[in-house]
């Protein structure tokens, strides 16, 4: 019998937090940030402090208290904001399916060469493919992340330059036919 | 001079030659034929990025092997395709013109 109104009880808070964070949502969406917080701060600051002068504290004190109180919320804002900001750049940084930094230099290495060199990205696209497979091969045989990094982008400089070699050569030998 | 050269069919580097041998019995796309010669060399025998893909392309213009892009999806991010890559007749004649060559130099009597 505890138990199950224990459950209503935490079902019925999760259902109104949602309601509060989804209220909140909105009205930061909504109108802006800029506009929500000082009018947010500002009806706290007064409505506390309009409370305490009804509960019968003196105007200088209830302005004080409802100052702290404030100050206390802005501050727990804030570092809520920070432990949440760390918890996600953590998640993001154990990912290693996300695009990152090698892995979006290939994709413009693959945009320059297909606009500007359709030829050496057709002859050549699968020498990239066969870089990215290798990557992910390691990553997920657990290989050090700063060794697939660095293997990786030395491979992306392998491939620029040998292209452009090999893009100059072919240059050079129509430049020597049209003389 | 090069182009005499690549119409020796004996005139094959090792790197070639290992390639060649990898594609005799199946077809293999490049990071296969990589880890292929690697694992058949225990390790001993590396071949990289840089002299695969440019190997790949000379022995195709040379007509030993033949390629054809992969089923697969291409790569996510960049939309590059896998490339299988087969040996021809004119490869697996090359690769036995290098061996008989080799085996008559090994039992080469000196005429004089």
């Amino acid at each position: 019998m505890k138990k199950s109104r224990k459950r209503i009880l935490t079902s019925i808070k999760q259902k109104f937090l949602a309601f509060v964070r989804k209220v909140l949502i909105r009205l930061t969406y909504g109108f802006g940030f800029e506009v929500v917080l000082p009018i947010g701060l500002y009806v706290i600051f007064a409505g506390f402090a309009r409370i305490l002068i009804w509960l019968g504290f003196s105007t200088s004190v209830a302005i004080a208290l409802s100052l702290i109180l404030v100050i206390l919320i802005l501050l727990v804002s804030a570092i809520a904001y920070i432990k949440h900001r760390n918890i996600t750049n953590k998640v993001r940084r154990n990912s290693y399916l996300r695009v990152r930094g090698e892995v979006k230099l290939a994709d413009n290495i693959a945009q320059i060469l297909a606009t500007k060199s359709p030829r050496e990205w057709e002859e050549y696209q699968d020498w990239l493919h066969d870089i990215l497979l290798i990557r992910r091969q390691l990553l997920e045989r657990h290989c050090p992340r700063w060794k697939v990094i660095i293997l990786t982008y030395w491979r992306l400089f392998a491939f620029c330059v040998i292209i452009s070699l090999i893009k100059l050569k072919r240059f050079a030998s129509a430049a020597r036919k049209i003389r | 001079m090069s182009s005499k050269k690549q119409d020796d069919p004996l005139d094959l580097t090792l790197n070639e030659e290992a390639i060649l041998h990898t594609l005799i019995f199946r077809e293999r796309y490049g990071l296969e034929i990589m880890n292929a010669i690697a694992e058949a060399s225990k390790g001993k025998k590396t071949i990289g990025f840089s002299s695969l893909y440019p190997t790949l392309r000379k022995l195709e213009k040379r007509g030993f092997v033949t390629s054809r892009w992969g089923d697969e999806t291409p790569e996510e991010t960049t939309g590059a395709r896998r490339r299988y890559y087969k040996i021809t007749g004119n490869g697996l004649q090359a690769v036995e013109n290098k061996q008989q060559f080799l085996a008559t130099l090994q039992h080469l009597q000196p005429s004089c």
